[in-house]
């Protein structure tokens, strides 16, 4: 009977000890293995971001490019201000807006936001384009620093912050600089040359 | 074996005696099982970090990209012929330069022994972390007279 009691009591469970013991191994497991995970998750989130800031800059800057490209002269609308630009262009289509329409580039706050207005042959420069009656506003970027627009009058000349004109309706510059300064960096500045 | 010689062990409490040496892991499985653990780990680790290179070097193309178009469009009044230029935009070094267009065979396309078209690129080089990279954009542009 005396022998039998140090068998059983082995048999039975484990020492505190040997609790202890492996408690310990597998919080360090755990804590590797959750470590790992939250480094994997701040990875996978900057990676997010990263493609977010590619994606903004390729499709802001080629929207930009392209309109301004197509910018329509005859009917003369065309304003240039530091931070106020506004063209009139034909839209392939963006959101619900397509056909030819007044765009307004401007800073709001922390945001680069595009206007739409339908085109109005009656207008001819005389006032204010119909902002926003037919497409709501667009927010091009988010989380902007600083947007500077500059202009270039002939090919030669330095940039200035507006056309010096009193009929803006008709005077188109040479070069149009869009530099755009986001909270995570600068981006180029997106340079339109419109052709005589 | 040592259970045999002790029969009596096993009448007492035969469930417990045989079945707990059994269950559970040894030392050298449970090794075993952390080191697949740790390289699965390491592996998908190496994929996220190639993931994030991959990512960065795509924003500095378009970057590159961008720079290129407007190096491009701001040096599109070319009134010279072989007309060179090169600047520095942060980390992005950027040369424009043109020549004239040879089209359909060696000879140039000339209006009063002038050449008309001339070939412009732009490049923008910079280095990503040890590697240089660069790109190149190329259009034709006529020779506009210089405005004087």
């Amino acid at each position: 009977m005396s022998n039998t009691r140090p068998i059983k009591s082995r048999c039975d469970g484990m020492t505190l000890v040997e609790v202890l013991i492996a408690a310990s191994i597998l919080a360090l497991i755990m804590t590797g293995a959750l470590s790992a995970f939250a480094a994997f998750a701040s990875a996978y989130e900057r990676l997010q971001t990263i493609n977010e800031r590619t994606a903004t800059l390729r499709e802001v800057s080629r929207f930009l490019r392209q309109s301004l490209t197509d910018i329509v002269r005859d009917e003369g609308w065309f304003s240039a201000q530091e931070r106020e630009l506004s063209w009139l262009t034909p839209l392939d289509r963006a959101g619900s807006v397509s056909g030819l329409q007044y765009l307004k580039l401007s800073v709001a706050d922390d945001e680069l936001v595009l206007s739409f207005a339908p085109y109005d042959p009656e207008l001819q420069g005389a006032k204010e384009p119909d902002w926003g009656a037919v497409a709501p506003d667009f927010t091009l970027v988010q989380d902007l620093a600083e947007a500077k627009f500059a202009y270039k009058a002939t090919p030669d000349s330095q940039w200035s912050s507006a056309i010096a004109s009193e009929d803006s309706g008709n005077t188109y510059p040479v070069l149009v600089s869009i530099g755009v300064t986001v909270q995570d960096g600068e981006w180029p500045p997106i340079i339109v040359a419109f052709d005589k | 074996m040592r259970r045999k010689t002790a029969p009596q062990r096993l009448v007492i409490s035969p469930s417990k005696a045989m079945a707990y040496p059994l269950l559970g892991f040894s030392l050298i499985e449970v090794l075993v099982a952390l080191v697949i653990l740790s390289v699965s780990l390491g592996a998908l680790y190496g994929a996220a970090t190639r993931a994030m290179t991959n990512a960065r070097v795509a924003h500095e193309y378009a970057i590159a990209v961008v720079l290129a178009e407007s190096i491009l469009d701001q040096h599109r009044y070319v009134t010279t012929a072989q007309f060179e230029a090169s600047g520095v935009w942060g980390e992005y070094a950027w040369a424009v330069r043109s020549w004239p267009v040879t089209a359909e065979g060696p000879e140039e396309v000339t209006v009063q022994g002038l050449s008309v078209l001339q070939n412009l690129e732009a490049s923008v080089t910079w280095v990503d972390s040890d590697q240089g990279r660069t790109i190149d954009l190329m259009t034709v542009v006529p020779l506009r007279a210089n405005p004087e």
